[in-house]
């Protein structure tokens, strides 16, 4: 039986993971090659590593680290971060990358998106969809939540579907690490409208909030805080729902 | 050094009775390497692992459309020895191969057909016998064609690729995430897996069509059901990922590097 997909998000920086609230105050997870064989073992269905400096700061993709990583990876793998040029991602998927998640450089260069869904496919290229509300509405945001741009949510996310886009993740920046469960009007004013899954993320803290977004039109729950801290100290663990209770959600 | 003439000429010499058919069949394959100039040194001299036996020689198909670091983090994993390469004179040395692919069934044909191996895996696959193992758009590759393109595609299994075609609205297209499979018959891809479920990793937008319904060896729903994998001689695609579908993954890979052997080996000659 098809199922949703259940994703962890773990944020780099440094070769580190690292994990925050609202994109912000970011708390030390744990070693990446240790933290992602931990989710193998686990049996995540897909992992998504998002380097949070790498566009913000222009730094440039730490190839040789994440190759060790995702030789440690035996499910899908995401990456963003940094990802400039078509010759970026094509060195990403030699390296054992399923897909590119991009959200700055798709922003700031449309034909990037488009390229490589088409060298690539478009199951390869997934938008970040960065939103905060702002004072008229809810708006997409780049350089990891630093910079404002002028699109809405849906807007863009159609403007990146009609580039090739094969999935978008929707990162509800109010929400990140709060443990408020997700944004289910913003999943429902989005979802239905596009052809291509959306994945939601931000806010998550147990398997009933996977099954409201679903239920809501998510394609797939991401998140980040409740796979790798404990509530309510926010004590370290890196934990991931049992086969058993995800494959319940199919359910609905 | 032989030459083509003399390929042709004893050709002509063998090519009646018993024992000629056999040298006829290597005379053949010599006069098509020579053909397509893969060989320039006298076969006598320099031995054959598909002749003479010997490690089995695994190579990945890089035709450029494939995420080979996957595949190649996989075999790693479960002990392979493996050459990734898109150069023929290489691929020429395969005893077993596997054929990857995401993106557009065209361009994949076409870049094939740009390397110059598309008549080098029919010879491999249909005169050596060498198992071949398709993973997503290869396995579509391995049939007819599809309707995504308008080249044709290897056809070694009947049938073609079709795009999903479901009344449901509220399913996507592609078909992405895990899914479970259905075995169909029994073979060594799923050797010790009989007994549990089974799941794997899918991304596709289009889905295998058998016409012949013994070829079919698992089949999983996404709005129907399809064939998720198919298997005839030496010839196995999956339309799955299982380079990327943990255990089941690990077993499968395990399976086909461990449980197949180049089928067209004993009818040489030459091999003991």
């Amino acid at each position: 039986m098809f199922r949703p997909r259940i994703i962890p998000v773990l944020l780099m920086k440094n070769r580190g993971f690292y994990k925050g609230v609202k994109f912000k105050d970011h708390k030390y997870v744990g070693d990446p090659i240790n933290t992602v064989r931990i989710f193998n073992d686990k049996e995540a269905d897909e992992i998504t590593i998002l380097d949070i400096e790498a566009s913000r700061f222009n730094k440039p993709i730490d190839f040789d680290y994440l190759k060790e990583v995702v030789s440690e990876a035996f499910m899908p793998v995401g990456y963003g971060g940094g990802i400039r040029t078509v010759e970026d991602a094509k060195k990403l998927f030699a390296i054992g990358v399923e897909k590119v998640v991009l959200n700055t450089n798709a922003v700031l260069n449309f034909d990037l998106v488009k390229n490589i869904a088409d060298k690539f496919g478009n199951q390869s290229v997934v938008f970040s969809l960065d939103v905060k509300r702002a004072l008229f509405g809810p708006r997409v945001f780049i350089k990891s939540g630093t910079e404002k741009t002028k699109y809405e949510p849906l807007e863009l996310a159609l403007i990146m579907q009609e580039l090739g886009v094969g999935e978008i993740i929707l990162n509800d920046i109010d929400r990140d690490g709060t443990f408020e469960g997700y944004d289910l009007e913003l999943i429902k004013s989005i979802s239905p409208k596009l052809s291509i899954p959306l994945i939601a993320c931000g806010g998550a803290r147990n398997l009933d909030d996977f099954r409201l977004a679903i239920q809501a039109g998510a394609s797939a729950c991401a998140a980040g805080s409740m796979f790798v801290f404990h509530m309510p100290h926010r004590a370290v663990v890196i934990s991931y729902p049992k086969y058993e209770d995800v494959k319940r959600l199919a359910g609905g | 050094m032989l030459s083509e003439d003399d390929v042709t000429y004893q050709e002509n010499l063998y090519c009646d009775g018993r024992v000629g058919k056999k040298i006829f069949e290597n005379i053949s394959k010599l006069n098509y390497l020579f053909k397509i100039g893969l060989l320039e040194m006298n076969l006598y001299s320099q031995p054959k692992n598909w002749l003479f036996g010997g490690a089995i020689m695994l190579y990945i198909i890089d035709y450029g459309m494939g995420n080979l670091g996957s595949v190649g983090n996989m075999l790693k994993k479960v002990g392979a020895q493996f050459v990734i390469t898109s150069n023929p004179r290489e691929l020429e040395k395969a005893t077993k191969l596997i054929l990857p692919g995401v993106g557009a069934f065209d361009n994949a044909m076409r870049n094939l057909k740009e390397l110059g191996l598309i008549d080098l895996i029919k010879f491999k696959v249909l005169e050596e016998r060498v198992p071949i193992l398709g993973i997503c758009l290869g396995m579509q590759l391995l049939t007819e064609g599809s309707e995504e393109g308008t080249l044709e595609g290897f056809g070694f299994i009947k049938g073609h690729a079709l795009k999903f075609h479901f009344e449901d609205n509220t399913l996507k297209i592609p078909h992405m995430g895990w899914n479970e499979v259905k075995l169909c018959k029994n073979s060594r891809l799923f050797a010790g897996m009989e007994n549990q479920e089974n799941r794997f990793y899918f991304v596709h937008s289009y889905e295998v069509e058998c016409t012949n319904k013994e070829d079919i060896l698992t089949t999983t729903v996404y709005g129907y059901e399809f064939v998720s994998s198919f298997e005839k001689d030496n010839i196995l695609g999956v339309q799955f990922h299982p380079e990327k579908s943990h255990k089941f993954g690990i077993m499968l890979y395990k399976n086909f590097v461990e449980g197949y052997q180049c089928l067209g080996q004993e009818s040489y000659p030459y091999c003991s």
